[in-house]
């Protein structure tokens, strides 16, 4: 990976402080099955902004709606933590890290559409949503969890 | 591929930590060469065998199987 693409190290303490509350709130609310908090309602006008169900399509009087702000929040620290974990360089950013810097994404590529291609076989209907939603976050989320395995838990059983 | 670093180091009397200090790379990167598990690059290499005063071939070998 092009080192031109990474962040600085600096960046990876946001990256922990984004992903891990963002982790655990997200699995809490989601074994709870409740994600309506936060909520606040948005103007007819903003039709022109948001794709909210039928607020954009059969609102010609313009009323306003309601939209709940957790899950999103959530997601979206999850998501931009996850990215920093991913893309911040190491304080020694050398050959051998690029190496296993590459072989996780490929992991992380090939495991997740494996996973899918299982889930699709064996998952139907609604239920099915709850696969989408685990997947937007697996190709990061493997990336990150191989990349450090590799480079923090593994040495500590090796013999070296 | 082979390679004798564990012994130069031995001989030099420098720990992977030392040695990696030296070649400017992490010492995992020089644990993972040296257990065979990477192969570095040429700069890598010839930086490698310069700390040892070696030549490359000296150092790294290529086995039957590469």
């Amino acid at each position: 990976m092009s080192n031109k693409l990474l962040l600085h190290h600096r960046w990876k303490t946001l990256g922990w402080i984004l992903t891990l509350p963002a982790f655990v709130a997200g699995l809490y609310y989601w074994f709870k099955q409740d994600f309506e908090h936060l909520c606040v309602t948005i103007p007819g006008w903003m039709k022109h902004f948001l794709w909210i169900d039928d607020f954009v399509f059969s609102n010609p009087a313009n009323k306003p709606t309601t939209l709940c702000l957790l899950d999103e929040l959530i997601s979206i620290s999850l998501l931009a933590g996850l990215l920093l974990l991913a893309f911040t360089r190491e304080k020694v950013e050398d050959e051998w890290i690029q190496r296993v810097r590459l072989e996780s994404l490929q992991w992380a590529v090939i495991l997740n559409a494996l996973l899918l291609l299982v889930f699709i076989v064996f998952i139907h209907g609604s239920p099915f949503f709850t696969v989408m939603t685990f997947n937007m976050f697996t190709p990061l989320l493997i990336f990150v969890g191989r990349f450090y395995y590799i480079l923090r838990v593994k040495p500590l059983f090796s013999n070296n | 591929m082979k390679n004798s670093i564990r012994v130069e180091r031995a001989v030099l009397n420098i720990s992977q930590a030392e040695l990696a200090e030296k070649v400017e790379v992490s010492r995992q990167t020089i644990n993972a060469i040296e257990l065979g598990k990477y192969v570095p690059s040429t700069t890598l290499a010839l930086k490698i065998a310069r700390v040892f005063g070696k030549k490359v071939e000296d150092v790294f070998q290529l086995e039957d199987g590469d």
